[in-house]
């Protein structure tokens, strides 16, 4: 049996598109803080307004661009006794738009994290209109390719990666705003 | 209902759950917590791009037995037992060759066979060996497993229902009931109400995307479908996407690769005989599982 490997097929695993992930609500804020935290512990908000020079520090050490100018950070203590930081983020994909929740110890390590909501960025009949577009003039020499030409249907792999680029960015936050805080 | 997602497996992995009456929400995020960290535990182990996952020094070491966790070794089974099914249609044995396309990382230092059969594979007891310098590679089987074995966290929980979809991989236990939306390749898409039932979709390309993990199809012993005999792909559009409900989600990710070797005419009867059921695409039909 000879291997024809010119016409060997590949594999991408797709994402039924399933109905409530056009929009999901997950948690809220105060939900989530009870699920990473334990119970009795107190947030304070300490927001950070960041300045176009420390978005670049960020942007240095993550290699991820800080898109707000504003961060939703909680410092969070149990009697007197300092937990860590909660951080409240968002990414944006081609496709999504997630808002997430992170949990960071004084050592500067996750803790955990929870998604808040999925959005798809485009609204149903909309979406389903452009998305049928994209096909328009489309040949076999034209071969669709996932991510360029075609919006994908598993969205869910580029959110992935988002959300981990999107982590790497709360510790560099952390890292050069957040723990001197913590020395107290 | 509670649902919450995470990003494990390298995707959103999201678990909703339905409680009994006599349950409060913290025993929910309890169930919840441990079937997440079970689907994480089988990322970890069962990863091919983690160097120092089970499955990677299974990989490393061919000819000699390596111990194995209990999930590691069931998954081992499942591809196996789907190999010898499928007469090497599902195929986790093409690492090798997906090494070679720069589809995984090549992190084996010694020269890796393109690809094998299920029969290079010898299961012992706690413990498994590659009879053969293969590249093991898990994908097309793992996703689905992990979402069973969360399913089963829940259950035993006692919850009434929900359901765990791990990017599409999805599987719906108990009262709860999932509305999706299936597209095909042509951008026509229909509902779908989905009950008891797990369901798993693949796309096949005769591309690859450097951006996305893929899955090389086995060619080995099986008969290619030639491109002029295959509808989907030739006239129609270069792609084509395959969805297969069964009643474990191990079996549908699995099937998904065994359809999309098979030409229409015999891939309804075919996926049939193996414990699944192909969803065939006729638009504005509204079905129910």
């Amino acid at each position: 049996m000879s291997h024809h490997y010119w016409n060997s097929l590949w594999f991408m695993p797709m994402a039924v598109v399933t109905a409530p992930a056009f929009a999901a609500d997950y948690l809220t804020i105060p939900q989530a803080q009870a699920l990473i935290f334990p119970a009795g512990a107190q947030f304070t908000d300490q927001g950070k307004l960041l300045t176009s020079d420390a978005k670049d520090q960020i942007k240095d050490l993550a290699g991820v661009r800080q898109r707000h100018d504003k961060q939703p950070i909680w410092r969070v203590e149990q009697e007197g006794k300092f937990l860590g930081w909660f951080i409240v983020d968002d990414v944006v994909g081609k496709h999504e738009y997630i808002t997430y929740a992170v949990g960071i110890s004084p050592a500067g390590e996750v803790l955990s994290m929870e998604i808040l909501s999925y959005r798809e960025t485009h609204g149903g009949q909309v979406r389903d209109a452009a998305w049928r577009q994209q096909f328009k003039g489309k040949t076999l020499k034209d071969p669709f390719k996932l991510d360029n030409d075609v919006s994908n249907i598993s969205g869910a792999t580029l959110s992935c990666r988002n959300l981990l680029d999107g982590v790497k960015r709360l510790l560099a936050i952390h890292k050069l705003f957040l723990a001197q805080d913590s020395i107290s | 209902m509670i649902r919450r997602a995470r990003p494990l497996l390298g995707t959103l992995v999201e678990i909703a759950a339905l409680a009994k009456p006599s349950q409060d929400d913290a025993e929910v995020n309890l169930a919840m917590a441990a079937a997440f960290a079970r689907i994480a535990a089988i990322g970890r182990s069962l990863s091919f791009h983690d160097g120092d996952s089970e499955l990677s020094r299974l990989n490393a070491n061919p000819g000699r037995w390596q111990p194995m966790s209990p999930d590691a070794l069931r998954v081992l089974r499942l591809a196996k037992a789907m190999g010898k099914a499928s007469d090497n249609r599902f195929n986790c044995t093409v690492g090798g060759e997906l090494i070679h396309r720069r589809a995984l990382p090549g992190h084996i230092s010694h020269p890796v066979l393109p690809q094998g059969t299920w029969q290079d594979i010898a299961l012992g007891h706690g413990s498994a060996k590659l009879l053969r310098p293969i590249a093991v590679t898990l994908d097309g089987i793992a996703k689905g497993y992990a979402v069973d074995v969360a399913v089963t966290e829940l259950k035993k929980a006692g919850l009434a229902g929900g359901w765990v979809n791990a990017g599409g991989d999805l599987k719906v236990f108990g009262s709860a009931s999932l509305a999706v939306q299936q597209r095909n390749a042509q951008g026509m898409s229909r509902a779908l109400q989905i009950n008891k039932m797990a369901l798993a979709s693949s796309r096949v390309s005769l591309t690859l995307d450097p951006d996305y993990p893929a899955l090389l199809l086995p060619t080995g012993e099986a008969a290619m479908p030639a491109p002029a005999a295959c509808p989907h792909s030739a006239e129609q559009a270069p792609e084509r996407i395959v969805s297969v409900a069964a009643r474990f989600a191990w079996r549908a990710d699995a099937l998904t690769k065994v359809a999309s070797y098979l030409t229409d005419a015999d891939c309804t009867g075919r996926i049939a005989a193996l414990g699944g059921k192909i969803l065939g695409f006729n638009q504005d039909e509204r079905t129910i599982l």
